[in-house]
């Protein structure tokens, strides 16, 4: 049900200007480790109005900054608070479910959205990727086996990078079989 | 509405209204208003958020119609209910403020 951050020759996935006959082999989102931050962000602004009323008759609050304001205050306080963290949640949510790197068997393609109206679509030939490499930077993405695939094309846009990608090594090997597969079939 | 509010106020006992030096009267006038100006504002920020709500369910559109699989309906799912609880909260910011 949870939403994959990897997925390996998926059936039910159709994207824009998919060819017939056009095969996916990955469909790749960042891991979801990355999403950490803003999960945890949302639960403790979602918990902190909670807490503050809790403990507002113990000496953690500044109580006397609280009391200050009139309770009819607090209810436009706390509807604010809550509307801005629930859009929060959900457009990072919307942000990492669809901001994607596509692998099909004849190109590669790199979907960002960007904000509530920006997209952008990126993509290349097999044909025309020189290099792939993938690296692993830090102790998370070793303990979690993610990084970033990074790839020289002689496409439009020179650099296409897979940024904080799960399993690397194995889209990497895959990717450049693809590539060479590509390129006997059809040259450049 | 703001009166009833300012009367109940514990400011009135406040150390902070001493502290900071004000009268009674000074702050009683800034917070009546304060109030009308807070609870319009927060109406039109929750007017805005609702086209924001539409705007949401749109890019959910242009985002599977970008890639659809068999799980958009959740994300429509998703997106209804937040619009649902916005109309809820507007309701009960119009019936409660």
């Amino acid at each position: 049900m949870l939403p994959k951050a990897i997925l390996e020759k998926p059936q039910n996935f159709k994207f824009e200007s998919q060819e017939k006959g056009e095969t996916i082999y990955f469909i790749l989102r960042k891991h979801p480790v990355v999403n950490v931050w803003w999960i945890v962000l949302s639960i403790f602004f979602s918990i902190a109005p909670i807490i503050t009323y809790i403990y507002k008759d113990t000496s953690i609050v500044p109580v006397e900054l609280l009391i200050v304001i009139p309770k009819h205050y607090w209810m436009i306080l706390i509807i604010l608070w809550y509307m801005i963290v629930i859009f929060f949640t959900f457009e990072a949510f919307l942000l990492w479910y669809f901001n994607i790197y596509i692998i099909t068997d004849a190109r590669v393609i790199d979907i960002d959205f960007h904000g509530l109206w920006k997209k952008r679509i990126s993509e290349a030939s097999l044909g025309n990727v020189e290099d792939a490499s993938y690296s692993t930077n830090s102790m998370l993405h070793i303990v979690f086996d993610y990084g970033d695939i990074s790839m020289q094309t002689a496409a439009e846009q020179p650099e296409f990078e897979f940024k904080s990608i799960p399993k690397p090594g194995l889209v990497h090997d895959i990717l450049t079989n693809l590539a060479e597969a590509y390129k006997q079939k059809y040259g450049r | 509405m703001a009166d009833s509010i300012i009367g109940t106020s514990p400011l009135h006992n406040s150390n902070v209204a001493r502290n900071l030096n004000f009268s009674m009267s000074d702050i009683n006038h800034i917070l009546n208003t304060i109030y009308p100006a807070l609870k319009w504002g927060l109406m039109i920020f929750l007017f805005f958020y609702l086209i924001v709500a539409f705007i949401l369910l749109k890019q959910i559109r242009l985002m599977t119609d970008t890639l659809s699989s068999t799980t958009d309906k959740y994300l429509f799912i998703l997106g209804y209910i937040h619009l649902g609880i916005v109309l809820g909260i507007i309701c009960f910011a119009i019936l409660a403020l």
